[in-house]
């Protein structure tokens, strides 16, 4: 890993306890994020990709859910075994996170102002008239006109992309290092979603922040990303940087991704679709987890689960198509 | 706001006259009436007494004149006491408001403490504990509680007295007073907080449960925020909501009584005088009752509106 690494996560296992028995969620997933670097994670609905997320910010409900091996190493500090103090000063503060839902993401009853200000009197100890000079700065930063009035408003009084956009102000309201975005376009509409992006886009670089999206949107991908980690079930399939994912995909769920994507002016009469459904995260076979759903499948795939491998330089798959000859066998 | 508020308020009038039509016309389809009690009355008497107390009138006369009277502040005049029923109604409410205002606020508090703990060590030692502890309290009829506590708590360890208000033939003023009053309390608003406290901590505990679960409290979490203010200052105010409904509900129950625990503890409360007012068919004091506790509900209602509007500002009225 290169020496401005700034998040590392090693083989992390995040699993949930249910009823039916275990679910893993988060299995054996590693990956690093640098300096003023952009991390996607993509992968369809309950891959895993939010579970990850939420793992790296401790946030995962214990019980039923427990993150059982692994490491997540924030500027060389280990944060499974942090103490909830040395969390809570690293949440909100130097990694801060936004969410899918802006309109249940903020609390009903306090004013936009009561909870822009929160980190900044938590984190930054500043006096109730500094914060709030901070927080109408936010406001603006954002983009956000009329930001005394915000200020003083209640989260139903404004719409979906202006929430998204006070959430975004809070979480960078203490200058965090690392921003962590769970799909924070999925719940607002085209237009605004642009919007959206752009203005993350425009804020990491102007900060040199270091962001972690999650996202199910490969368009969204393309359009942010350097490094892409592809999941699916819970396990990291296939991770590069984006032009190589992009340009030469190697993974067969991979390929089909970017095969359902649709392309403008294209006239296609239906668009491609993987076969099949994501398996059960509960009792997974050792095999490859995409087997029923793939077109190139062989014999060892049903019967071990394939190791990540360097295919090209910082380019790694799990796919036994790209082992050789001898291992195969 | 104001024209909101004037509009409530004129919304009352319609609720308290269909209020007034129920109770008067149940009780007067009660056949019998309190003359006809006392069956060492001769036919004669009967009749001049009827005449007395205008009971031979047609109902709907009598309905009016009984709401005419309620107008002008008068409930009515209660046949068995021969006094006016707020005068009757005074003398015995207070004594049963200071004993549920006390049940009340306890049974609040610890309803809120066990509640909010319980959520937030969900399915531990201490939520099974005291929730089971919870329910077998509520379960328990309050008749069968009230002489547990008397067996143990009056007579076996003689700490309380068994029943009463004031010990018989006492002359305590002051201070002294107060404190024999508040000994006799405690048994009986003991029993009331018993009886009521497990519902209540199993509501907060559900609302609770449920708000921690929102997206804003992992908001809250995300930001770096301590547990406690987590806890108390995002999730609990959400959670407290609901309860204001149920809060401006109490406030009629502040005032009528407990019939089985004043029976028990031989409190002079209204349930008692409620209760004994059936037995000897005074249904001027009966309606008028009921009237004064509809009044005191149609109104709390309107404080709980009120209420939910300074407390969520979702429903805050422009």
């Amino acid at each position: 890993m290169s020496d401005n690494t700034i998040l590392d996560v090693k083989k992390l296992s995040t699993h949930f306890f249910t009823e039916n028995g275990v679910v893993k969620a988060v299995n054996d997933v590693s990956f690093s994020v640098s300096e003023g670097q952009t991390v996607c994670i993509v992968g369809e609905s309950g891959c895993g990709k939010s579970v990850t997320a939420m793992s790296i910010m401790r946030l995962i409900e214990d019980p039923p859910g427990k993150i059982v091996d692994g490491e997540i190493l924030f500027q060389d500090k280990d944060l499974i075994h942090a103490s909830k103090k040395d969390l809570r000063r690293l949440r909100g503060n130097d990694i801060s996170m936004i969410f899918q839902e802006p309109m249940s993401s903020l609390n009903p009853v306090l004013t936009i102002g009561e909870q822009i200000t929160e980190p900044l009197f938590e984190h930054r100890l500043l006096t109730k008239k500094q914060a709030k000079q901070e927080a109408i700065k936010l406001i603006e930063l954002v983009g956000i006109g009329r930001s005394n009035e915000i200020f003083h408003s209640y989260p139903h009084q404004l719409s979906g992309g202006m929430l998204q956009r006070i959430m975004i102000a809070i979480a960078l309201s203490c200058d965090p290092l690392l921003l962590i975005a769970d799909e924070p376009t999925t719940a607002l509409d085209v237009t605004i979603q642009a919007q959206i992006l752009e203005l993350l886009k425009e804020i990491k670089e102007e900060r040199n922040m270091s962001m972690l999206l999650i996202t199910h949107d490969l368009g969204v991908v393309a359009e942010v990303a350097d490094y892409v980690v592809v999941m699916y079930a819970g396990k990291v399939i296939e991770q590069g940087s984006v032009l190589d994912i992009f340009k030469d995909p190697k993974h067969p769920y991979t390929q089909g991704l970017l095969q359902s994507k649709p392309v403008l002016n294209q006239r296609k009469k239906r668009l491609y679709s993987i076969p099949g459904q994501v398996p059960n995260l509960i009792d997974l076979k050792p095999s490859c987890y995409f087997y029923d759903r793939c077109e190139h499948r062989m014999s060892i795939c049903g019967g071990s689960i394939p190791e990540k491998m360097e295919v090209d330089d910082n380019h790694q798959v799990a796919c036994w198509l790209y082992e050789k000859e001898e291992v195969r066998t | 706001m104001n024209s909101y508020f004037i509009k409530r308020i004129l919304y009352l009038i319609p609720t308290l006259i269909g209020a007034s039509i129920l109770i008067f016309f149940l009780y007067s389809l009660i056949p019998g009436d309190y003359v006809d009690t006392d069956p060492n009355l001769t036919a004669e008497r009967k009749a001049e007494l009827k005449e007395l107390y205008g009971l031979d009138q047609p109902v709907i006369t009598r309905y009016f004149t009984w709401v005419g009277n309620l107008f002008q502040g008068d409930l009515g005049y209660s046949l068995q006491f021969q006094r006016p029923v707020t005068e009757v109604l005074g003398n015995y409410i207070w004594s049963s408001f200071f004993v549920a205002l006390a049940s009340l606020i306890i049974t609040w508090f610890l309803a809120i403490i066990i509640g909010v703990i319980s959520a937030t060590r969900h399915y531990s030692l201490f939520d099974s504990t005291v929730t089971f502890l919870v329910f077998a309290a509520m379960a328990t009829p309050s008749f069968f509680l009230g002489l547990i506590m008397i067996k143990f708590f009056a007579v076996d360890l003689g700490w309380f007295p068994a029943g009463g208000m004031i010990t018989t033939g006492s002359n305590f003023t002051g201070l002294e007073y107060f404190k024999d009053l508040a000994e006799h309390m405690i048994l009986p608003v003991l029993v009331l907080v018993m009886l009521s406290v497990g519902g209540l901590t199993r509501y907060f505990r559900t609302n609770m449960l449920e708000v921690v679960r929102q997206d804003f409290v992992r908001t809250a979490r995300a930001k770096g925020l301590k547990e406690r203010v987590v806890i108390f200052k995002h999730a609990f105010r959400n959670a407290m909501l609901p309860a204001i409904t149920l809060f401006a509900f109490e406030l009629p129950a502040l005032f009528s009584g407990a019939i089985i625990t004043e029976q028990i503890f031989n409190w002079p409360g209204i349930g008692a005088i409620y209760m004994q007012a059936f037995t000897v068919r005074d249904y001027p004091l009966l309606m008028g009752f009921t009237m004064f506790i509809a009044v005191l509900t149609v109104i709390s209602n309107l404080i709980a509106d009120l209420l939910y509007g300074v407390a969520d500002p979702r429903v805050r009225l422009k």
